[in-house]
């Protein structure tokens, strides 16, 4: 069975809050009450006081942290929520997260993906390729984030030069190199460094990631965080 | 294959190091929160306000009819 564009993102709105970014318009009136109340179900309130608690560790400072949930409740709404997938606390706090590091979050890759399904799709030829305005747009934007990715890892390399964490700095060699990140019996293998070591500067190098983070948004970094 | 883009290699770390993090914020309870919140000097009563202020409007916004 072949559904079409309205029939999949109602199937969808079914399973599932889609999020108005993925319906591609503004929630029915329907829709909104099926939000609110599955919001309500699993005690918003209470979430966000969660979710807004760990904004504060991210951020240190009060107005800040509200901001910064406000923005994560908006993403809320654009890209919905699936409670079989994930409880409503880690749902804000991932949303929280995101919007703090810009990440490109799984989201967000999910509604490219499911653009491009709903594309091939179409029920005419035409609708089955992206507008050029839209490929253009697409180009730019992945251009934009491959330029602001290769001056993160620039600076992360340079935090472990500083840091003397020769591991890390075999771990980044290997991940650029190859097509992933590398498999630890491997690099163990190629560098002769220990897989005990490899596993300890992991833990280093996701504190070399927040350490990084934080100093970019001007907050004194902490292990809490 | 191409290699990793940087984009790519970056979103990993990025998931890498917050993943552990995140958890661990999920999972503390509503009542955790609100005591640490009180401490740092939010006004916990008022973020419950806001909280169910933002439910209204979800639910009283723009919208679209089907």
């Amino acid at each position: 069975m072949v559904l079409s564009f309205s029939a999949f993102t109602f199937v969808a709105a079914i399973a599932a809050i889609v999020g108005t970014e993925r319906l591609g318009r503004p929630l029915t009136d329907d829709e909104k009450q099926r939000f609110g109340r599955l919001l309500r179900e699993h005690d918003y309130p209470g979430a966000r006081l969660i979710a807004l608690r760990y904004a504060h560790q991210l951020t240190k400072a009060r107005a800040r942290a509200q901001e910064l949930m406000g923005r994560a409740d908006l993403r809320l709404v654009r890209f919905g929520w699936d409670p079989r997938e994930v409880s409503l606390p880690s749902r804000l706090v991932r949303l929280v997260w995101s919007e703090w590091t810009h990440a490109l979050g799984e989201t967000e890759k999910a509604k490219r993906a499911e653009e491009a399904f709903l594309r091939q799709h179409a029920p005419s030829p035409s609708a089955r390729a992206p507008s050029a305005e839209q490929a253009i747009t697409e180009r730019a934007a992945d251009r934009d984030a491959e330029a602001l990715a290769k001056a993160q890892l620039g600076k992360l390399r340079a935090a472990f030069e500083a840091a003397g964490d020769r591991t890390n700095l075999v771990w980044l060699d290997a991940a650029e190199a190859e097509n992933r990140a590398p498999e630890l019996p491997k690099l163990a293998a190629e560098s002769g460094i220990a897989i005990e070591e490899l596993r300890a500067a992991a833990k280093r190098r996701k504190r070399a990631v927040l350490r990084l983070l934080a100093t970019e948004r001007g907050v004194e970094w902490t292990d809490e965080a | 294959m191409a290699p990793l883009s940087a984009t790519d290699l970056w979103q990993r770390l990025l998931l890498e190091a917050g993943e552990d993090a995140i958890e661990r914020a999920a999972s503390v309870s509503v009542a955790q929160a609100e005591r640490e919140l009180a401490a740092a000097g939010f006004d916990v009563a008022a973020e419950r306000r806001e909280a169910e202020r933002r439910l209204r409007a979800l639910e009283r916004g723009p919208s679209r009819r089907r």
